[in-house]
């Protein structure tokens, strides 16, 4: 998908709406502005659900694939708008969990449309947001042994069926959804799977640095 | 970085482990040459991934069983992934490929974005001319883990 694609189009509509978003995503932009551009994006998400479906009704995988890509650019950049607000409102702990959400969205779209040219800069920014706005983190990443998971895509035992979670069918991202686990163990690491697992010590708060009850 | 040592004679470790280990290509699972006993033993969650990707390229992974049972699966919630080492036994170079090309993408897919320079680890166990086994592992970024065929094909004899 490019960007330059003419706005008279649902889709080029879609990265018209993505680029006032960029426009809008910064903490010095008027909440009211930031709020117009999350309506484009909340416009954007319909007119590429329903371009999907018919995509998918059609028996095109990979298109429905590449619109899954623009899906989750959107509502990376909707939580980036989002994390804005809560960094208005001094909701640190919120803020820092919409800019992970970000992140994780702008990895899914690079992955699902890697030739794309938009996505690796969302990544890029958003890794950089994490470094300017909030200090060093550390993690919790938890070990477990899974006895029971099921497939998003088909419903079937994940161990069995042909679907890979993070790959993308039909214009839908697989999941392994974990139905039955025995947690092994809790470890601190430097880098988790999600990095909303923020470990707390001596009750500090890890985003202001003040003791939790003073934190704000 | 590839580095190549002995390995624990992979017939006397199955049968003392109870396990059954079938095909020209499967994962070992964790702790395969280390386990005080079979109950340690445990079937990394990438390699299930891997062997229903590899199986669409027309290579299938067999899975180590014991008394029929499949292995415990293990899951870890940390940014890495956690590559069985892939045993194989019978199989051509353009198979060896297959699954190199097949490993690297899978590893690039899973830490795009997180990581800017992607890395892997990643064994392959073969048997040598001698009879003896070998572990043949790589480390280091993901292009270049195609370096791991020359390798195996030298301890094989294949060349």
């Amino acid at each position: 998908m490019s960007q330059e694609q003419s706005s008279q189009d649902p889709i080029g509509a879609v990265f018209d709406s993505l680029a006032r978003a960029r426009r809008a995503s910064h903490l010095s932009v008027a909440a009211s502005v930031r709020d117009s551009a999350r309506g484009d994006l909340r416009a954007a998400a319909h007119t590429l659900e329903a371009t999907k479906a018919g995509l998918v009704a059609s028996g095109d995988e990979a298109g429905a694939n590449r619109i899954l890509a623009v899906e989750l650019a959107v509502n990376g950049w909707a939580l980036e708008l989002d994390m804005w607000d809560a960094l208005d409102e001094k909701r640190h702990e919120d803020a820092w969990n919409l800019l992970m959400q970000a992140q994780q969205q702008a990895n899914g779209a690079q992955r699902v449309d890697p030739v794309a040219p938009e996505y690796p800069f969302d990544v890029q920014h958003r890794l950089a947001l994490e470094c300017l706005l909030f200090p060093p983190q550390a993690f919790l990443s938890s070990g477990m042994v899974v006895h029971k998971a099921s497939c998003s895509i088909c419903g079937s035992d994940y161990d069995l069926c042909p679907h890979v979670k993070g790959y993308a069918y039909g214009g839908d991202m697989c999941v392994r959804c974990i139905e039955k686990a025995d947690l092994l163990e809790v470890s601190i690491v430097k880098d988790p799977a999600d990095k909303r697992c923020v470990a707390t010590f001596d009750g500090i708060d890890p985003f202001t640095l003040l003791p939790r009850d003073d934190a704000g | 970085m590839i580095e190549v040592r002995d390995f624990v004679d992979v017939e006397d470790r199955s049968k003392a482990l109870g396990l059954s280990l079938l095909g020209d290509v499967t994962f070992l699972p964790r702790h395969f040459a280390d386990a005080g006993d079979a109950d340690m033993l445990v079937s990394e969650t990438d390699g299930l991934d891997l062997g229903k990707l590899l199986h669409d390229q027309g290579i299938d992974v067999g899975i180590a069983k014991r008394d029929g049972e499949t292995l415990p699966l293990i899951v870890e919630n940390d940014a890495f992934v956690h590559l069985p080492d892939l045993l194989i036994t019978g199989l051509g170079s353009a198979s060896v490929t297959v699954i190199l090309g097949v490993v690297a993408n899978y590893v690039y897919n899973r830490l795009v974005g997180m990581f800017s320079n992607p890395q892997v680890k990643f064994s392959i166990v073969t048997k040598a001319p001698d009879g003896g086994y070998k572990r043949i592992s790589y480390e280091g970024p993901v292009e270049g883990l195609s370096q791991l065929k020359d390798a195996i094909e030298n301890v094989a004899g294949t060349e």
